[in-house]
C-alpha cells in the first residue's frame, strides 16, 4: 500500500506537527491519510495550491496568523456521529440524567457540554438524550454547549442540517422520527430541541480559554490527541469547570488516571469518570 | 448468524449480500414482499431482514402487515430500506413494526451501526 500523504517530506510533515501541537494542543499522528481527508482537500482547494508541500511552503513565508489556525483546524481530527457509542447515550438517559435530576442541591437546570463537538452530532445527540431523560420530569430545563476549534465545524452544527448520509450513521429511528424534519433534501433539527443547544468557539488548549460550567462533560476522543502535559492541564480546568456531583465522559480508549482528579465510575465501552473529591 | 435480503433490484441485493458477508451474515434473497414471506420460514432460520419499500407484487409495507400478524415470524428485526428518504415511509415502516431504517446509498459503515442498533454489534 502507498503511503498516503507521508509521500510529502519529513520537513513538511514536521512543520505541521509542530503547528498542530503548538496551536491546537493535539498531536498529528504519522499513519493518519491526509491525501484522503475531505477537509484538508478542501483546504487545499479553497487556497488554491495543488498540494501539501505547496502549502506548507506558503504557510512558512507567512507570519502566523489565520491561515495558520485555518490548517490546524482541518487537521483536527473529525470522526463523528449521531449516537455514536450509543450505549453511553442510553445510560444517559435511562441512568445519569434522572439521578442528576434528582439531587437536591440543583435548580432544575442540567447543563451538558460537548467538548471537541465537530459538526454537532454529538451536541444533539446530548441534547436528545436530556429531552427524552427530562421528559417527565415537571420544571426541568436543560442547555447543551458545543465546543470546537473549527469555526467551519461549527457553522455545521450551529445550522442544524444534516445530510442523508450524516442522519444514516448511528441515528436510531424514533430519534428520526421524534426531532428532525425533511426539508430540501436536508434533514433538519427541529426547533423546540435546536433552541436549547448552542455553539461556541474554544480551543482547549488555549490556557486562557474560558471552559463552561457543566452537570456532564463529554469529551470522547480528543484528549488522546493531546500530550501529556496538556491533557493533564486541560482535564484540571474541565474538573475545576464541573458539578463536584457531574460526569465527565471520555472515549473508547482512553482513560484518566487518579492523578488528573477524577475516579473511574464505569469501565463501559464509554469511560465515565467523577470528580474526586 | 442469518439475514434475509428483499429487492426487487439485483445489484442492490447482491451488494447488501456482500457487504452482509463481510458483517458475519450468511445471506438469502428474496426479490418482493411475497418472495420475501415464503423465506421467512426457511427452517434455517432468519435473525433479521432488509426490506425494500418500493416493490411489485408485495411492497415494503405489505410485506410488514403480513409478517406482524404471523406469531411464528413477528419478533424477527426488520431493517427497512429506502431510496425515497421520505420521512412518511419512515414513520409507516415504523408503525407497521420496522426496527430501524436505512436510507441509500448503503455504506459499510452505515450498515454496521444500524446493525448495532438492531444488537448485531
Amino acid at each position: 500500500m502507498t503511503p498516503p500523504v507521508w509521500e510529502t517530506g519529513t520537513g513538511q510533515i514536521d512543520y505541521l506537527g509542530d503547528l498542530t501541537r503548538r496551536i491546537g494542543g493535539f498531536v498529528l499522528e504519522k499513519e493518519r491519510s491526509l491525501v484522503s481527508d475531505p477537509r484538508v482537500m478542501d483546504l487545499l482547494f479553497r487556497e488554491k495550491v495543488g498540494t501539501i508541500e505547496e502549502l506548507v511552503a506558503r504557510l512558512r513565508k507567512l507570519p502566523e496568523g489565520a491561515l495558520h489556525l485555518s490548517v490546524v483546524e482541518s487537521l483536527a481530527v473529525s470522526d463523528t456521529s449521531f449516537f455514536g457509542g450509543c450505549r453511553i447515550f442510553d445510560q444517559l438517559e435511562k441512568t445519569i440524567i434522572p439521578w442528576l435530576a434528582d439531587q437536591p442541591s440543583r435548580t432544575h437546570r442540567l447543563t451538558l457540554w460537548s467538548a471537541g463537538c465537530s459538526t454537532g452530532q454529538e451536541a444533539y445527540s446530548l441534547a436528545i438524550s436530556a429531552d427524552r431523560a427530562l421528559a417527565n420530569c415537571f420544571g426541568w430545563a436543560y442547555q447543551v454547549i458545543g465546543s470546537d476549534l473549527s469555526s467551519r465545524s461549527l457553522r455545521t452544527a450551529e445550522s442544524g442540517v444534516y445530510s442523508q448520509f450524516d442522519i444514516n450513521c448511528g441515528l436510531p429511528a424514533s430519534r428520526l422520527v421524534d426531532y428532525f424534519e425533511k426539508r430540501d433534501n436536508n434533514w433538519h433539527v427541529i426547533k423546540t430541541l435546536k433552541k436549547n443547544v448552542s455553539f461556541q468557539k474554544l480551543n482547549l488548549a488555549d490556557p486562557g480559554a474560558p471552559y463552561p460550567e457543566a452537570d456532564v462533560v463529554m469529551v470522547r476522543n480528543v484528549l488522546s490527541y493531546f500530550e501529556p502535559n496538556r491533557r493533564a492541564d486541560v482535564l484540571g480546568k474541565i474538573k475545576r469547570a464541573m458539578r463536584p456531583d457531574g460526569y465527565l465522559i471520555l472515549g473508547e480508549n482512553e482513560t484518566v488516571d487518579p492523578s488528573h482528579g477524577f475516579r473511574a465510575d464505569s469501565n463501559g465501552p464509554c469511560r465515565l469518570y467523577r470528580p474526586a473529591p | 448468524m442469518r439475514a434475509l435480503v428483499i429487492d426487487d433490484e439485483e445489484d442492490v441485493r447482491r451488494l447488501l449480500a456482500l457487504m452482509m458477508g463481510r458483517l458475519g451474515f450468511e445471506t438469502s434473497e428474496a426479490v418482493n414482499g411475497q418472495d420475501g414471506l415464503n423465506q421467512l420460514n426457511d427452517p434455517l432460520g432468519v435473525d433479521v431482514v432488509l426490506l425494500d419499500w418500493r416493490m411489485p407484487v408485495l411492497d415494503g409495507a405489505g410485506f410488514l402487515k403480513k409478517k406482524q400478524a404471523d406469531a411464528a415470524v413477528a419478533s424477527i428485526p426488520v431493517m427497512m430500506l429506502t431510496g425515497l428518504n421520505e420521512m412518511n415511509d419512515v414513520v409507516t415502516a415504523l408503525e407497521l413494526g420496522a426496527k430501524e431504517y436505512l436510507m441509500k446509498p448503503i455504506t459499510q459503515r452505515t450498515l454496521r451501526e444500524k446493525l448495532a442498533l438492531l444488537g448485531f454489534a
